[in-house]
């Protein structure tokens, strides 16, 4: 005979939830972003030790700073255009479960292709408008040629021979900072670490400046984030993207290319680094290093994520961040934090509480009435409501 | 000439293996941990805490290697341990996508570490980090001529990660837990009905291989460096070849050791060669570069001793069919 071993039941399981409503995930999200907004401030509260609501106020103010002679936020606009961008560029690879990390250093080599180019042909552009404006083709034209390539060489591994593309894309981006410092010194000949700002005499190569130096540049990204919305949605290489990401057996089953279908993808994504490089160089720096994209190729991965793959939600998360890391930066010269790596942590902590939450969206915590924890915790609860009852 | 080269390879390579072992230990477990570049980065941080905080309490003027060298252990291995916690319950116990995690954290690591590293005082790191560089004395080490040199004159880091390379080599290959460890790596489910705890080992592997894999932060400023690039220093790329490592030695530590010290002694070759300022900078990319072609002749052969662990990167949901 088997003996009646007592088994204890776990106080709760973890069971999956019916499709929560999208209104009310959508305020879930919101509401634990503000919530650990300002936890976060909390902390900065503590390490500032200044007025909480002043810390605050500082951060809005440095958000949104109008430069002189202004009338918008262009800094603000133009930062969050860029995270879009990269966001975009990223999304349609992230759609089909390719971890295109490697952004930042697409980027890097498309504006490295275009600085080249607006270095070398300083005497064409300068015979004619005419001519400088064939040099900002040519610029364009190179910086996409250049970033397609960067980002083609991982997915030719990839579905090749199923090279891990997440580490390959991310050394791509070392290699491509190192290419950078590397003709950075040869442009300069030898003499120093960069050339500074390329052709600041002649303004040779430089997108007009049309309302603002930003304007054009964040029409640019407006326009492309339109086109890829309609790609994604409804052209039929959008929809065979979806199915490669959701099923690449299924792809295969229906008689997809899938390896041509991720290829172009790449290449999609490598046109819009293309563009993000061109636009660095041609409008916003003139001049490049190493940095020059900081880790905005990791935050957009997050957003991209974040977003579930709606340009539109990108747009969204993408102003928040980029409000939060201006802000912050103003914070940390304000009160003399040294430097403005406060904005990574509360980006951080952020997302580990959109994590957190995204856990109770898609689940929920089953209690079991046959714990014993359960048991006496509901039995506090009852003698608790008795004794209201009775005091009412 | 070799000996220098062969000595400062073995110094650099001791931050790609510590991060490495770190993260063979999680991958093994089945989870793809990208946040060993923040995990690094939390382990540095830590160190030095416990380096200032051993400082305040006794002084500077009179070090006892030893109590240091545990102050600094303690701190970097607890702070990297709590960046690993944040990642065991957001994706063992919360599901969360491991990729996504993995890059919060690296981006929450680095700018923690650079931003408290840049308001603490660090005027006496380098004065600290002279008792953690060497464990034998320089009498006795250059008595033994190139041998002493090459292998003796490092810091108690350099042996530790030698050692705990092997022991974890041996745990993974020789012992039970090992081999339950490796188990749940490959399939959760059959481990699971087993009868084994799959998120205590889960959650174990990830704790034990945070820390590990923050003590390379740690060795990387309070040694190698010798304590003045705290806050500049690029520990974020270190992490992700530690990353490539961990692929380049098919989740083997004891290969790691070698692929370390390759690894290692690409960084550091452009410093020992009679090159100009210009073609130094074309040679930062061969580390990186070589990763690449690593990670392409790894997928290349695509043997069945070179394959990561079945479910890696995939979470365990008991209740999914």
């Amino acid at each position: 005979m088997v003996e009646d071993k007592k088994v204890s039941m776990p106080l709760f399981s973890v069971v999956k939830r019916d499709n929560l409503p999208r209104l009310k995930a959508i305020i879930i999200r919101i509401a634990t972003f503000i919530l650990t907004f300002f936890l976060a401030m909390l902390i900065c509260f503590f390490v500032i030790k200044e007025n909480y609501f002043e810390i605050i106020g500082t951060l809005f103010k440095g958000a949104t700073v109008v430069s002189k002679g202004k009338i918008l936020p262009w800094r603000l606009f133009m930062d969050t255009a860029l995270l879009l961008a990269f966001a975009i560029a990223i999304v349609a690879p992230f759609k089909m479960k390719y971890w295109n990390m490697g952004a930042n250093g697409q980027v890097l080599v498309g504006a490295l292709a275009a600085i080249v180019v607006m270095f070398y042909m300083e005497d064409f552009a300068v015979k004619s408008s005419f001519n400088n404006v064939l040099v900002i083709l040519l610029m364009l034209a190179v910086s996409i040629i250049a970033s397609v390539i960067w980002a083609v060489i991982p997915a030719l591994f990839k579905v090749f021979f199923n090279t891990n593309e997440t580490l390959f894309t991310l050394m791509m981006n070392y290699v491509a900072s190192a290419l950078v410092g590397y003709v950075n010194y040869q442009l300069a000949q030898g003499k120093k670490e960069s050339p500074g700002i390329i052709n600041s005499d002649s303004e040779a190569g430089w997108l007009p400046v049309v309302l603002d130096k930003y304007f054009l540049p964040i029409l640019i990204i407006i326009i492309i984030t339109v086109i890829i919305y309609f790609y994604i949605k409804k052209t039929k290489q959008g929809y065979e993207v979806a199915v490669v990401g959701d099923s690449i057996n299924t792809a295969k089953y229906v008689g997809m290319n899938t390896k041509k279908i991720i290829i172009r993808t790449l290449v999609v994504s490598g046109i819009i680094c293309g563009i993000i490089g061109f636009i660095y160089s041609s409008a916003i720096n003139h001049s490049i290093d190493p940095n020059t994209c900081g880790s905005l190729g990791f935050t957009a991965v997050l957003v991209a994520w974040l977003s579930n793959f709606s340009p539109i939600i990108i747009a969204g998360i993408s102003f928040v961040l980029s409000f939060l890391t201006l802000g912050t930066s103003k914070v940390s010269s304000t009160y003399r934090l040294g430097n403005n790596d406060l904005s990574n942590v509360i980006i951080g902590l952020i997302f580990f509480a959109i994590l957190v939450c995204e856990f109770f969206i898609r689940f929920k915590l089953k209690f079991n009435e046959e714990n014993n924890i359960y048991k006496a915790i509901k039995k506090i609860f009852k003698k608790n409501r008795k004794d209201g009852v009775e005091e009412c | 000439m070799l000996v220098p080269f062969l000595k400062e390879t073995i110094s650099m390579a001791i931050t790609y293996l510590f991060g490495s072992t770190g993260e063979t230990v999680i991958e093994k477990g089945g989870n793809l941990n990208l946040g060993i570049p923040g995990i690094m980065c939390l382990g540095a941080l830590g160190g030095v805490l416990g380096v200032n905080t051993y400082i305040t309490i006794f002084s500077v003027e009179n070090i006892m290697g030893w109590l240091l060298i545990l102050f600094a252990i303690f701190g970097s291995f607890i702070f990297a341990a709590l960046g690993g916690l944040i990642y065991a319950v957001l994706t063992v116990s919360l599901q969360s996508n491991q990729n996504v995690t993995g890059l919060a954290l690296t981006t929450f690591g680095v700018g923690l570490m650079k931003f408290i590293g840049s308001n603490i005082n660090q005027d006496n790191l380098t004065t600290a980090s002279r008792s953690i560089s060497k464990l034998f004395n320089q009498s006795f080490y250059e008595k033994l001529g190139w041998f002493g040199e090459i292998f003796l004159s490092h810091g108690i880091l350099v042996y530790l990660a030698i050692i705990i390379a092997i022991l974890t080599t041996i745990f993974l290959s020789k012992t039970r837990k090992g081999l339950f460890l490796r188990s749940i790596g490959e399939s959760p489910q059959t481990a699971d009905a087993q009868g084994l705890n799959v998120s205590l080992y889960k959650y174990l592997a990830i704790l034990i291989g945070s820390g590990i894999a923050g003590l390379g932060g740690l060795y990387y400023v309070m040694d190698r460096s010798g304590g003045t690039t705290f806050v500049e220093a690029s520990i974020e790329a270190f992490g992700w070849m530690a990353v490539a490592l961990v692929i380049f030695s098919m989740w083997k530590p004891g290969i790691g050791i070698i692929g370390s010290l390759l690894f290692g002694g690409l960084y550091i070759l452009p410093s020992f060669l009679s090159i100009s300022n210009v073609q130094i900078k074309l040679f930062d990319m061969l580390p990186y570069v070589v990763t690449i072609l690593v990670l392409i002749i790894t997928s290349v052969i695509n043997s069945k001793n070179s394959q990561p662990p079945a479910s890696l990167g995939v979470n365990y949901y008991r209740e999914e069919r």
